[in-house]
């Protein structure tokens, strides 16, 4: 049980008896009367509300979180009813990031609220309702009217409701709020955003409503407490951390579908694969299987349905649950599981959220989640009452993979898990903020900055950005011309206000942190739905052009007003990379433990123990036979093709060791590999910042290829290796990745989904939608125009989101520092006919992005002489 | 300055002078286009005025200069002209008080002619007549019979690397055989244009363009940082890019 430095010691387990002795007398008869028991969240969690305490519960589904976080204020609206004390206004607002949530959240109270009001005489309702973006005109005016006592809502529309000037009326004797499903959102912008709201709301009632949080297993707590309850004069609030996430017992096993899975034909292991899972499934009641991408929850869904027609005819018990599906196919779905009606249910990410489906009592996990802490949320979705086992069953995809959910297999068990990454003052979340504290009132800078200090990932905020960002908003870097229509809000220096009447209506319809409907839909010829790409990377494709999307290779055939029709190119490779991947990227603390397996693998085998090694995986990692023995081969394959080049193998690749070798590809290219076991956000900047030195060498692009194992650098033909990683000890990484990011495409798209969050660009307009090909302004001109502004704060996030979000600059300065130190060691192989067993999977990915110089010049030097050569060869020109 | 000669014509960065006429020609300003956007929901600087005043100025100062001939699309917005076009068009057209102006209508510029009416312009529509050469944005068929100069297409050129990656050129098209038409690449800041060698015919933007094709066209890179360069016909560079 874990506390955190900032709560104090009244954390304890309240006994029955305790707690329902404190509440109102109808609700704890209700209680006895439906419950034997209280689930350990409510022994820890009800009394410390009741009392007015800030509390994070960290929890497993199906622990009686919601009931944890509700009771007390039941209780308290029941007293308040029965001594006619209940008004119309809001007392409690609950937020939950899905409004499938939100819905189920709004039928689960209804029986209880119904039920202890009819055990009484005469008490008047408690009222609760939902609140989002999908409420009626009407319901809206009935809120307005006779408001909720409860309210219902997402983050997004609680933004909004604060500053509506009627209806946050009502909302001035809220006394608690609730933040469910708080792990889901805490490492994205959509907790940033939220983070401000509640601020804005305490700054609001002149008073902090108890904060309670629920979350599903996370780390680390007190990082995410503070997030929750944020600070007060830069000292974090109070908070009680409740953690019963580790009570439940585990049951987990890596599975492989086969010991071989280099050799064995690909066809092979799909069917045993698809086996596997089927053998699982029958033998279980209800089965929730994930996948890591939505083609890859289709092609599940699609084998299993296959199997189960073979053998028992039937195949609607099997169902497909991702976000590419309509929500009307969505509900359906989780109504049937819910029901019970469904064997398995495929998603790739969707039901991470707590949505209720019933009981579970499989969870699959097909190729690894890339971290700990997601394999624990999406195995704990197992087991639904409290006393029963968490079952979990890893199954490996590839080699890598397998080592991967090996060390993850054995992390789950030991209770490890990796830590969280909170985006730290995103500005363009706070613009929206400006715009919507400028709707409410006129505020000075110092008041303004000390409310926003008060949100935890904004702690650290300094004046001069503030200051930069509401430059921006009031238009004040502009000449006098244009800034009437530019700005939205006006500054003095001193102070900020509203202008103009269209500002409200912008906010309420822009308002929000995910970049929705961008993507450009591709489609295949027949008219089946494929995939979404970039609409940067749309800018770049030209018909004839070969892609990767969903897994598969791809040719662009010709685009339609708002989609790409593209035919299938198997067995072709691509022509352009394809930097937008659905894949996760593997998490560093992770990564380390993997590498520092792959140490300990290797010393065991050099010291011949071949048989500890394999005990270890099958005791330690849960694994299977075919998965030790798949594992146990890769290593052995690796320290001997490395003993053949006269390397010891204490220097396979691993925490302390990176691994450099470079080779030839089937195109004559030369191709520039590093093992670097660190993650991809970590590589994803270490490869950048090494492609950009050796193009600037160059004078030519040079391609880059990312994964969670290491990265490679492609040279254009005719061109040899120009670096060595050792290049990056000399250089400010930051200052060297900044250059590389310029001229990529991945700079454009965020760039294009920071400026839609920071109401540069708007979504939604005098009441129109803008459409994908409106907003698709040349990115590259944008960025040109912008760049030429001092320090303009929509830029600075790009380059900031990029850097600490997307990849991870300070764990690549940290791996850079380590080998500077040499506590990381740089191992040469220099040129090899054949990559190593590791590398191979790298070397066959195709291109992540190109650094690309932007020598306009060069290019068209290139270009020219290649007319010359080809064109005029022969006719003596 | 940067330049390149094509039989009568003088190309540069982003306009052309004919030398028989004393004439300047450009085409596709788009004067006015932050503003439009605005009303869509992008919030852009104000910068394409004062870029395409600079350019002009420059190259008045370059040659000798007695017409200044503008094909068209001198401002954005379909609708009324909105205040920034009024302000930055008439603006325009006092910087180049002393020069005879003259102005095609492109189809964009609804709206343009009491603009111009203040500085006493007439609009020229479809087309407009001086010496050989006939001038016309290019959005409608005007007769061929004579050398063409228009506008309205924005071409340009996407250079690939074999990487996959591209960069994109602002250029001319040059069709040197009869009938003579010359088309002139877009002044407008933002963007590059259409790159026309994966453009299908039914793509092309003008009428003319489309009936008798882009093929026989020489492709003219014209980029005020890489300066001009002649890429040859658009037939032989499609083979190219296969």
């Amino acid at each position: 049980m874990s506390t955190a430095s900032s709560s104090l010691s009244q954390l304890r387990e309240y006994s029955r008896d305790e707690v329902l002795g404190r509440l109102n007398p109808l609700v704890a008869k209700w209680f006895s009367s439906r419950f034997k028991d209280l689930t350990p969240p409510q022994r820890y969690a009800i009394i410390p509300i009741k009392e007015g305490r800030n509390v994070l519960v960290s929890s497993p589904t199906g622990s009686g979180k919601t009931l944890a976080a509700f009771l007390s204020i039941i209780s308290e609206l029941f007293d308040m009813a029965v001594e006619g004390k209940l008004e119309d206004s809001i007392y409690a607002v609950y937020i939950s990031p899905l409004r499938a949530l939100d819905n189920d959240i709004y039928k689960n109270l209804m029986l209880p609220l119904q039920e202890i009001r009819g055990m009484g005489n005469g008490i008047p309702e408690i009222r609760h309702a939902v609140r989002t973006g999908d409420t009626t005109q009407s319901e809206r005016q009935s809120q307005l009217r006779k408001p909720p006592h409860i309210l219902i809502t997402t983050p997004e529309t609680f933004s909004i409701v604060i500053t509506a000037p009627k209806f946050r009326e009502k909302l001035k004797t809220v006394k608690w709020i609730i933040v469910d499903e708080i792990h889901s959102i805490v490492e994205n912008k959509r907790g940033s955003h939220l983070s401000l709201s509640l601020e804005r709301f305490s700054n609001f009632l002149g008073r902090d409503p108890v904060r309670i949080g629920l979350s599903a297993t996370i780390n680390p707590l007190d990082k995410v407490a503070q997030f929750l309850v944020g600070c007060e004069n830069g000292r974090p609030r109070e908070c009680l951390i409740i953690d019963v996430s580790f009570l439940k017992k585990k049951d987990v096993a890596l599975l492989a579908p086969s010991e071989d899975m280099v050799n064995t034909p690909v066809q092979k292991q799909s069917d045993e694969l698809y086996n596997m899972i089927t053998k699982l499934v029958r033998r279980h009641k209800s089965t929730l299987i994930f996948t890591n991408t939505r083609s890859g929850a289709e092609r599940v869904t699609f084998h299993l349905k296959q199997k189960f027609r073979d053998v028992e005819e039937i195949d609607e018990e099997i169902a497909a649950h991702h976000s590419s599906l309509s929500r009307e196919v969505r509900m359906k779905v989780e109504d049937l599981m819910k029901k019970g009606r469904l064997k398995a249910i495929v998603s790739s990410t969707s039901l991470e959220l707590g949505i209720d489906v019933g009981h579970i009592d499989l969870v699959i996990q097909v190729g690894s989640p890339k971290s700990v802490t997601r394999a624990v949320q999406r195995i704990g979705r197992s087991g639904h009452g409290y006393e029963d086992v968490i079952k979990g069953r890893f199954i490996a995809m590839d080699r890598d993979d397998a080592v991967e959910l090996a060390v993850m297999a054995q992390k789950v068990m030991e209770g490890f898990l990796d830590e969280v990454h909170i985006p730290e003052k995103p500005l363009d979340v706070l613009a929206q903020h400006i715009v919507g504290m400028a709707l409410e009132r006129k505020w000075s800078v110092d008041e303004a900055l000390s409310l926003i200090r008060r949100a935890y990932p904004f702690r650290n905020l300094e004046r001069e950005e503030l200051i930069s960002v509401l430059k921006y908003l009031s238009g004040s870097y502009e000449e006098l011309k244009g800034r009437k229509v530019y700005g939205k809000i006006w500054f003095d220096g001193e102070h900020f206000g509203r202008r103009g009447r269209a500002l409200r209506a912008i906010y309420s319809t822009n308002v929000g942190t995910i970049p929705e409907q961008t993507g450009i839909k591709v489609y295949t010829e027949q008219g089946r739905f494929v995939g979404k790409i970039e609409e940067e990377f749309f800018e770049r494709l030209s018909p004839g052009d070969r892609f990767v999307l969903a897994g598969k290779v791809f040719e662009y055939i010709k685009s339609r007003s708002d989609r790409l029709i593209v035919r299938h190119a198997k067995d072709q490779k691509p022509t352009v990379p394809s930097w937008y991947s659905e894949m996760l990227p593997l998490s560093f603390d992770l990564a380390v433990e993997i590498g520092k397996f792959r140490r300990y693998a290797a010393m065991l085998l050099e010291k011949g123990e071949d048989e500890k090694l394999l005990d270890y995986l099958r005791e330690r990692c849960r694994a299977d036979e075919r998965a030790s023995k798949a594992i146990y081969n890769y290593i052995k394959l690796e320290i001997e093709y490395l003993k053949s080049l006269g390397i010891p193998a204490d220097r396979i690749p691993s925490d302390k060791v990176i691994q450099g070798e470079i080779f030839l590809d089937e195109d004559g290219r030369y191709r520039q590999i590093y093992l670097s076991l660190f993650g991809r956000r970590t590589n994803d900047a270490l490869s950048r910042a090494l492609g950009y030195i050796a193009s600037r060498r160059l004078g030519r692009p040079v391609g880059i290829t990312v994964t969670d194992n290491g990265f490679s650098l492609s040279y254009p033909l005719g061109e040899k290796p120009v670096v060595s990683f050792e290049d990056l000890l000399d250089v400010d990484l930051e200052e060297v990745l900044k250059k590389a990011l310029e001229a990529t495409d991945l700079m454009r798209s965020r760039f294009r989904h920071v400026a839609i969050r920071g109401l540069m660009i708007l979504r939604n307009y005098k009441g129109y939608e803008i459409s994908v090909s409106k907003q698709r302004m040349n990115a590259d001109s944008l960025i040109k125009i912008v760049k030429r502004l001092d320090d303009f704060p929509l830029l600075k996030e790009t380059y900031r989101e990029i850097m600490e979000d997307y990849m991870d600059v300070k764990r690549a300065k940290i791996v850079v520092d380590k080998v500077r130190k040499g506590e990381i060691e740089i191992v040469e192989l220099g040129l090899l006919e054949v990559p190593t067993p590791f590398a191979q999977l790298i070397a066959v990915e195709s291109l992540s992005d190109v650094i690309f110089m932007e020598d306009r010049m060069k290019v068209l030097r290139d270009f020219e002489r290649r007319i010359k050569e080809v064109l005029h060869a022969g006719t003596g020109v | 300055m940067q330049e390149l000669e094509f039989d009568d014509f003088i190309i540069f960065p982003y306009g052309v002078y004919i030398k028989e006429l004393s004439s300047l020609v450009f085409a596709d300003f788009h004067l006015g286009l932050e503003r439009a956007v605005e009303e869509e929901g992008l919030y852009l600087p104000y910068r394409q005025f004062p870029e395409i005043l600079e350019i002009v100025r420059k190259t008045i100062e370059v040659y000798d200069v007695r017409n200044i001939i503008l094909l068209g699309d001198i401002k954005h917005e379909f609708g009324k002209a909105s205040d920034q076009e009024w302000d930055e068009v008439l603006s325009l057209l006092r910087e180049l008080k002393g020069y005879n102006v003259k102005v095609v209508r492109g189809n964009h510029d609804n709206y343009l002619i009491p603009i111009l009416k203040r500085e006493g312009i007439e609009l020229d529509d479809p087309y407009l007549d001086l010496g050989n050469y006939r001038f016309a944005h290019g959005h409608v068929e005007v007769p061929l019979d004579r050398s063409l100069l228009m506008g309205h297409e924005h071409p340009a050129i996407s250079i690939r690397d074999d990487f996959g990656a591209s960069v994109s050129y602002k250029c001319a098209l040059y069709r040197r055989k009869e009938p003579r038409i010359l088309v002139l690449p877009a002044m407008v800041r933002l963007g590059y244009g259409k790159d026309i060698l994966s453009s299908s015919r039914e793509e092309l933007l003008s009428p003319m363009l489309r009936r008798i094709g882009i093929d026989d066209m020489e492709v003219i890179v014209v980029d005020e940082e890489v300066g001009l360069s002649d890429l040859g016909i658009v037939n032989d560079l499609r083979k190219l890019m296969r």
